[in-house]
């Protein structure tokens, strides 16, 4: 069995600046691989290659064994791959069973009933069961959290995408979010990107820290933390070590 | 196993809206007088013409100033190919619109390419372009235009009757049509690709297509609309045809009623009307007053005069909102 996801020797450059350097790193069916780095460090170009929304220059990028490289964003979605968006963005105007539903119709692949059942059951995992007809537009922080979420599983994925979904919560609020990933985590293969590191660490199986689009540590989360180059380019940063481990 | 309710709850009435709506106006020619139908052709046409600017505005997300293109598109084509070719022109009406949007097609791809006010603007550059063109050849009729020609030998009851259902047909369509395929697997790619194209694309959404489905159709609308219109009229030329003021004409209509909403153009269009009625006798002063009837209106409800009044009254006729798991019992 091939893994779900494997990044084969990705490159990515916008002009001199290198977003994505030779990277490489896979995941396996029930896996969650944290990707950490600083700001800028080329996290959110990493997975926009992996979601398809900009081209990797260099490197293949497999799924379940086949080449998706150079497929579009919406047919990547029709193959497994489910993505959240850093800044959440709803789907202003619908409901947010509406926004469920889209996913659940289009990615997901499911018709009428079927559809809005699956969508429904989503919003009940999630935690949104409540605000299901209100706009998303309208909807908390947390609660455009969790849409970001639930709109991603409903496109039943095999491959979810986690852009710094943890950013701007509570401590509280996070770990309703940690939990809720931590419960799917079996069922699929997770990428998560995150800056909060005590989150990912307490999901992840592996964790890949990158700097300057380039991979400078990788291994379990503890290791990773504990990494020399890890803390040297997280000086400066709150570097959360007593979590993690 | 949560349950939940794609529909809406009321498309009975929706549906009983609509047969009572077609049964009024097929009756109309039989009991309204010859002057009086003319005006009302004229009123179905501008709200067509209106809710295909509405639809793409509202509903695809694509804003365009050049809506003018396939209103004066439409009637060339039936008028140049009805007069050369003798063809009825009645029959050709079903392909204006496959005309104006296969022309929307050749269109999409370049025009796609701009975005926001530049895509707004390069459709009526378009617009004056193929303006400028039809002026000079005298094929087309030059800048004095082309008579209706094909009718000529007709029943004129039967013109004026003909080009009534015509109209009536559309009216009906867009408003009908466009409640159906906002509640369909369509309509709700539409919604999303106009809230966010990034998340449409994220959910399984191809937004290129989605987007030329979007404007093909309303830009097909607008051209039998516009085709229609000017059977009424039996002449067309450039300058009343490709003219901006329809594009005015259209937004007041949808900005005042409410953009994004099946009822806004209906308010808006019997507003339009009775403001001409009112103040024909004024001259530019108004076109003044509508300009300025639209920016208070911006200014004070920016959803139009539906949007305040859904709002106040938690009422829509045309409820297009999937409803979820949890209210769709409770609701009226």
């Amino acid at each position: 069995m091939p893994p779900v996801l494997q990044a084969d020797r990705l490159s990515r450059r916008f002009g001199q600046i290198v977003v994505a350097d030779e990277l490489s790193f896979s995941v396996d069916h029930g896996q969650c691989l944290g990707i950490i780095g600083p700001n800028g460090a080329g996290k959110t170009s990493v997975f926009n290659m992996l979601a398809g929304v900009i081209r990797a220059q260099s490197g293949h990028i497999l799924l379940n064994g086949a080449d998706v490289t150079t497929k579009a964003q919406h047919e990547r979605t029709r193959l497994g791959i489910g993505r959240t968006y850093q800044v959440p963005q709803p789907f202003g105007q619908l409901t947010a069973f509406e926004n469920v539903l889209t996913a659940a119709s289009f990615g997901g692949g499911r018709r009428g009933q079927d559809a809005a059942d699956h969508a429904a059951s989503i919003l009940d995992r999630t935690g949104l069961s409540k605000r299901s007809d209100m706009p998303a537009g309208a909807l908390p922080l947390l609660d455009r959290k969790r849409l970001e979420l639930a709109r991603a599983l409903a496109l039943s994925p095999r491959l979810l995408l986690l852009d710094e979904i943890a950013g701007g919560l509570t401590e509280a609020e996070v770990n309703v979010l940690v939990d809720l990933i931590a419960a799917i985590k079996p069922t699929l293969a997770i990428v998560w990107i995150e800056h909060v590191t005590h989150a990912v660490s307490a999901v992840a199986d592996n964790v890949v820290a990158i700097n300057f689009g380039k991979k400078i540590a990788e291994g379990t989360p503890a290791a990773v933390m504990a990494d020399a180059a890890v803390q040297e380019v997280y000086m400066g940063a709150v570097m959360d070590v007593a979590a993690v481990g | 196993m949560t349950r939940a309710s794609i529909s809406s709850p009321k498309p009975a009435l929706v549906a009983a809206a609509a047969a009572l709506s077609t049964i009024c106006l097929a009756l109309a020619p039989f009991v309204v007088r010859e002057g009086d139908l003319r005006l009302m052709i004229e009123i179905f046409a501008v709200f067509t013409f209106a809710q295909s600017w509405n639809f793409l505005a509202g509903y695809v997300g694509l804003m365009s100033f050049g809506q003018q293109l396939f209103i004066g598109l439409g009637a060339y084509f039936v008028f140049l190919i009805s007069g050369k070719a003798g063809i009825n022109p009645f029959l050709l009406l079903p392909l204006s619109f496959v005309f104006c949007a296969a022309f929307a097609a050749v269109c999409a791809p370049f025009v796609f390419r701009l975005r926001d006010a530049y895509f707004a603007i390069s459709i009526w550059v378009i617009a004056e372009v193929v303006r400028m063109f039809i002026s000079q050849k005298d094929w087309l009729g030059s800048v004095s235009g082309l008579p209706l020609v094909a009718t000529r030998g007709m029943d004129r009851t039967v013109v004026a009757n003909t080009t009534f259902y015509f109209v009536a047909a559309l009216a009906l369509i867009s408003v009908f049509g466009l409640y159906a395929l906002s509640r369909s697997r369509m309509g709700l790619a539409l919604a999303a690709v106009r809230d966010n194209e990034g998340s449409a694309a994220a959910v399984g959404i191809n937004v290129w297509w989605t987007r030329f489905f979007g404007f093909v159709l309303g830009s097909g609308l607008a051209g039998i609309a516009g085709a229609t219109y000017y059977m009424s009229v039996f002449h067309v030329e450039p300058g009343g045809a490709f003219d901006p003021n329809w594009m005015v004409i259209m937004l007041f209509i949808v900005i005042i009623g409410g953009v994004g909403t099946i009822e806004g153009p209906i308010i808006g269009t019997t507003i339009y009307f009775l403001f001409r009625a009112w103040f024909a006798g004024t001259g530019n002063l108004y076109l003044m007053l509508l300009g300025a009837a639209a920016v208070v209106t911006m200014l004070v409800a920016p959803k139009g005069i539906w949007g305040v009044l859904r709002s106040r009254l938690g009422f829509e006729l045309f409820g297009t909102r999937r409803l979820g798991p949890t209210n769709h019992r409770s609701s009226p």
